[in-house]
């Protein structure tokens, strides 16, 4: 660097300082600048151009529903609201079932704990794509594993097309997302259960309260807080997914599988119809503000400023 | 159950306890199994019935066919996006996550909390209006363009996570080096960045596992076949008239092995990542 840069480099700081002095700008929002901006830019304003693009006619500029009619009135409508709500409530009860009866066993003691616990976290490290891939390959209607087993134990007659059937194909993708997912609930459940109070449980025992009421009355109170986060979270992530049933169906046979995320996705990007997509990105939108407003609730609560 | 310490259990319970864990752990560990299985077997054993469970002469020509076809190529393409992206938001989020923690300014609160709502906004809601954003910038179609629009995904995660960490660094050894004359981009660098390293790793992992899978921006930002992600190579494989499963799952296999790697290697950071709740994006 010659000493004639260095110098307007060091004006140019010199600058910067007397800018922040001036004008009192604390040294902490120029940390946070440069995230906040790119968020803004890439989130918060194409956020209202959604709002803005579906309120927009086909041809030139200004302000029409006929978006919202055209979409209000649509087959797809009712139905994609249905698949997505059947996901979801469907998903996330599987999801904390399976990972709090999972995380219930795996606390007590047993060989190689720790390795076993490890193992059990594969399916959360498995990439979603892959999820979808496997299990579309396991649910093959010719050679699928899953017919085979069925089959060969005597629990089906004949194979079962479980993808390419519309009442069937949402409810194998939910087994798909409960598989990725449990470890996720199991793992915050296991944490969660280290902070129960091991004299409280002892206590109870003592005086003979049976294991249920134990879990129902000691246990459980305990875990509320972590539980609630966890709920949360999985309702988020289940009504966002899009990878799985994307690459396992790409939201057939006939719409049956169709959430929210992939009918925006076929809307706007394989039917090129920007204005309905928008519209309904609106409505999923509406949707995730009621859980948002939940999300800060239950994180005030937990201690986080917001 | 910390009860059961308390709590008698017969010898036989105490078994069929075990075995229920394996069990389910080998019912959870299948699907993976099988990804293996169906990799290593030459494309007329894969549709037998009744299935091989193991393959009887295991081959490799599926990742033959995997290291010779384009396939390869976007291997490196999603090596190349998932570390930029990593590298990036991880330096640009250890600069948002100092300052909410250690500094005391107007917005300090907005700010975070638009960030942390963000974590959980429905990503696909922006899709038409980012690809309009990109295209203006001419990043439609480009490795750099993919980069940033992953910064919808990383930045709210890696900021807030970071925040966190650098929460746990006590006040005084600031104040101390404040009086010690160092200037703050001293302290921030020769201070402050070496006691977050723990966290530092921990949040470009987390970087770099949604990075390494997303889909939804790669199948949409990106039309030459040159560039594409393995995830895009993933997904196209599926829409080939004839299904080739055994390539799939080979590719399945080398695409998750990388992340497995890790996890292996850095189970702590990952761990410590999820109570934090940050797990709840993968």
């Amino acid at each position: 660097m010659s000493g004639f840069e260095r110098q307007r480099l060091k004006q140019n700081y010199d600058v910067l300082r007397e800018w922040v002095r001036e004008y009192q700008v604390s040294v902490g929002a120029l940390f946070v600048l440069p995230v906040f901006t790119i968020i803004l830019l890439l989130l918060l304003y194409p956020m209202f151009n959604t709002f803005w693009l579906s309120v927009q006619p086909t041809t030139g500029i200004g302000f029409t529903l006929e978006n919202y009619q055209t979409m209000l009135s649509a087959d797809w409508f009712g139905q994609v609201f249905w698949n997505s709500a059947l996901w979801v409530v469907v998903g996330v009860s599987l999801q904390v079932g399976v990972g709090f009866g999972l995380a219930l066993l795996l606390n007590t003691p047993f060989p190689r704990q720790k390795l076993v616990r490890g193992l059990y976290l594969v399916p959360w490290i498995t990439p979603t794509v892959v999820v979808g891939l496997i299990f579309k390959w396991m649910y093959d209607p010719q050679f699928g594993i899953i017919n085979w087993a069925l089959r060969w134990s005597g629990l089906l007659d004949s194979s079962i097309a479980w993808l390419s059937n519309p009442d069937l194909a949402l409810y194998a993708l939910i087994i798909a997302g409960l598989w990725k997912r449990f470890p996720f609930v199991m793992i915050m459940l296991l944490a969660g259960l280290q902070d129960v109070d091991e004299r409280l449980q002892n206590a109870a025992a003592i005086d003979g309260v049976p294991y249920f009421a134990r879990l129902r009355h000691v246990t459980l109170p305990q875990l509320m807080p972590v539980l609630k986060i966890v709920v949360l979270l999985s309702i988020i992530w289940c009504f966002n997914q899009f990878a799985i049933i994307f690459i396992a169906t790409g939201g057939g046979p006939i719409g049956a599988t169709e959430t929210f995320p992939v009918k925006v996705y076929k809307l706007g990007f394989q039917q090129l119809e920007f204005g309905l997509s928008t519209a309904l990105s609106v409505v999923m939108l509406g949707i995730m503000i009621l859980v948002m407003i939940a999300y800060i609730r239950v994180l005030r609560r937990r201690g986080v400023k917001l | 159950m910390s009860a059961t310490t308390v709590e008698y259990e017969s010898r036989g319970r105490r078994y069929l306890r075990y075995m229920l864990i394996y069990v389910i752990l080998a019912l959870v560990l299948f699907p993976v199994f099988w990804i293996v299985v169906s990799s290593l077997k030459p494309p007329e054993n894969i549709f037998t019935t009744p299935p091989q469970v193991l393959p009887e002469k295991p081959v490799l020509v599926h990742y033959q066919k995997f290291v010779s076809g384009p396939l390869a190529s976007y291997f490196l393409n999603s090596l190349y996006v998932t570390i930029g992206a990593t590298i990036s938001s991880v330096a640009l989020s250890v600069l948002a996550g100092y300052g909410w923690a250690k500094f005391e300014f107007r917005g300090s609160l907005f700010t975070s909390t638009v960030v942390i709502l963000s974590r959980i906004f429905p990503i696909v809601v922006i899709l038409v209006p980012l690809f309009q954003i990109l295209r203006g910038f001419g990043l439609i179609n480009t490795h750099p363009g993919l980069i940033v629009s992953f910064y919808v995904y990383t930045l709210p995660l890696t900021s807030w996570m970071l925040k966190g960490f650098f929460e746990n660094i006590p006040d005084n050894v600031l104040r101390a080096a404040r009086i010690d004359g160092f200037s703050e981009l001293q302290i921030f660098l020769r201070i402050v960045i070496p006691m977050v390293k723990p966290g530092i790793i921990a949040t470009a992992l987390f970087s770099v596992t949604i990075a390494w899978q997303e889909l939804l921006f790669s199948i949409t930002f990106l039309q030459d076949s040159e560039l594409y992600t393995m995830p895009v190579g993933l997904l196209n494989l599926t829409n080939q008239f004839q299904i080739q499963w055994g390539l799939m799952m080979a590719t399945s296999f080398i695409f998750m092995a990388p992340i497995a790697v890790l996890f292996i290697l850095s189970q702590k950071y990952f761990i410590q990542g999820i109570k934090g709740g940050s797990g709840g994006a993968l």
